[in-house]
């Protein structure tokens, strides 16, 4: 299936990625995974009910054995495969980072039940932080002695001039952490990570990396780890959409601190005009740029706000950020 | 010899090279497209207001001093001052600050995205979103601020 649509998943599908140990993982559709971040969101659960869920799906991230994609990254990849795969992979693995970081100033004004399930996703977050570590080191061959050094060294391959979204949250986190109860700035907060880095970029991401592992039969163990990456994004996105609907319901006028952050990040995207040439991974930009438009009228449906026209004229000079977290 | 970081002679030489930027040495980064340069022409025009950058802990400088940068309509100027951050906090759009070593590592090439994204840059005078309206014009006007701190790096003896 595509994600194009709103097909929706069965139920046995639902039951696979639900319940799927990590080796499994490798079985399964990344397209049906991001159709899972979305079907969710029909009934968005509770903060507690999204925790339970993480605790029977928790993976070991030290499980994955990156011997096979070490050898896929060094034999069989092109030398313009790598390149692409580095760039899309480096903004996940900043991202995964930036996110572990910051989340702690969003849990401060939360409720107590949400406190509990933003503990997992920052341990959900730390996890994906080594993740991609591993796969920088193991797979790829890069040294370092610290956390910080592989870090630094994926940064090399970054091509945005400026912070990009992602690191753009700390500034969100710099309000939070000086007034946790600032509803506008919480709102702000889950527009640029809950809505468009998670439920628009990082999805983005997952199809980029994952469709062309699955196309090829490359990269078992990055495939399986980021699989699993993406299985625990839609409890995030599920909570966060969650967390939107919720505030606009209780006050209508938060809608327009979502549009105003849309607006903002529309126009920082805008300005990004060394895009990324997708093709030795299989996937146009405009194909992304398609895709990104999909997922974020999807969330914005669940939030149960409308794309206004202003945001409707500009959505197409959006360039896809490569980003997540 | 180059001017000294937060005197009057630097401001001078930043305010010089913001007339006329992006210059050559700047418009063949790579990175940096036709849209990136659009978009900071575009806020340059609108901003219409001051951002400040402080710089805390300057060898031999008592407190810390800012950079003002004022833009006048359409996009004219800026007018760079150096002024307390009393005065700075007062009457900056948008103020940044960072440490002293924050500022040499940047002058030594750490990335300005970087320092953004790890705390080093923390906002001081207006919120985030008045920042994130205009982050790359403001990446920009930093990273104008540095090149003359560059060479004044370069030239000093080892």
């Amino acid at each position: 299936m595509t994600t194009d649509q709103a097909t929706g998943l069965s139920e046995d599908t639902t039951d696979i990625i639900e319940s799927s140990e990590l080796h499994q993982l490798e079985k399964v559709h990344i397209d049906d995974v991001i159709e899972y971040v979305n079907d969710g969101l029909r009934a968005i659960p509770t903060p507690l009910a999204l925790y339970k869920r993480y605790l029977r799906q928790r993976w070991d991230v030290y499980d994955l054995d990156f011997t096979q994609d070490a050898i896929d990254w060094r034999e069989k990849m092109t030398d313009e495969e790598r390149a692409v795969f580095l760039r899309v992979a480096q903004g996940f693995h900043h991202g995964e980072r930036n996110v572990e970081a910051e989340l702690p100033a969003f849990m401060m004004g939360a409720a107590e039940e949400d406190k509990i399930f933003i503990t997992s996703h920052m341990e959900d977050e730390a996890r994906h932080t080594i993740f991609f570590d591993r796969f920088f080191r193991e797979a790829i061959g890069v040294q370092g002695d610290s956390i910080m050094d592989i870090l630094d060294a994926s940064y090399e391959y970054r091509t945005l001039p400026g912070a990009g979204s992602t690191g753009l949250l700390s500034y969100i986190s710099d309000e939070l952490v000086k007034n946790p109860y600032d509803q506008k700035a919480r709102v702000r907060y889950a527009t640029i990570y809950h809505l468009f880095i998670e439920g628009v970029g990082a999805l983005s991401t997952m199809k980029i990396t994952l469709g062309y592992c699955r196309s090829r039969g490359f990269l078992p163990a990055y495939y399986a780890g980021f699989t699993a990456t993406c299985r625990d994004e839609a409890r995030h996105v599920q909570y966060g959409m969650g967390f939107l609907q919720e505030s606009v319901r209780r006050d209508p006028s938060l809608a327009n601190e979502i549009y105003d952050m849309l607006r903002i990040i529309f126009d920082m995207n805008s300005s990004q005009g060394n895009v990324l040439n997708l093709d030795a991974l299989g996937l146009s930009v405009d194909e992304l740029r398609r895709f990104n438009v999909v997922q974020l009228v999807r969330k914005l449906t669940d939030v149960g706000i409308p794309l206004p026209d202003d945001l409707k004229a500009t959505i197409d000079k959006m360039y896809p950020e490569v980003t997540g977290g | 010899m180059s001017a000294e970081l937060m005197t009057p002679e630097w401001a001078a030489a930043v305010q010089q090279l913001l007339a006329t930027w992006p210059d050559e040495q700047e418009k063949a980064d790579p990175r940096k497209t036709d849209t990136y340069w659009k978009y900071f022409d575009r806020h340059r025009k609108s901003f219409e207001a001051t951002f400040a950058l402080g710089v805390s802990g300057v060898p031999g400088q008592d407190g810390t001093r800012y950079l003002a940068l004022t833009f006048g309509p359409d996009g004219a100027g800026p007018e760079a001052a150096i002024v307390t951050e009393a005065e700075a906090l007062a009457t900056a759009k948008v103020a940044m600050e960072c440490t002293y070593q924050t500022w040499s590592d940047l002058a030594g090439g750490y990335e300005i995205s970087k320092a953004m994204t790890y705390h080093q840059l923390p906002l001081t005078a207006g919120g985030a979103a008045d920042l994130l309206r205009c982050v790359y014009f403001v990446h920009e006007l930093i990273v104008a601020a540095l090149r003359p701190e560059t060479a004044r790096l370069a030239a000093a003896p080892a």
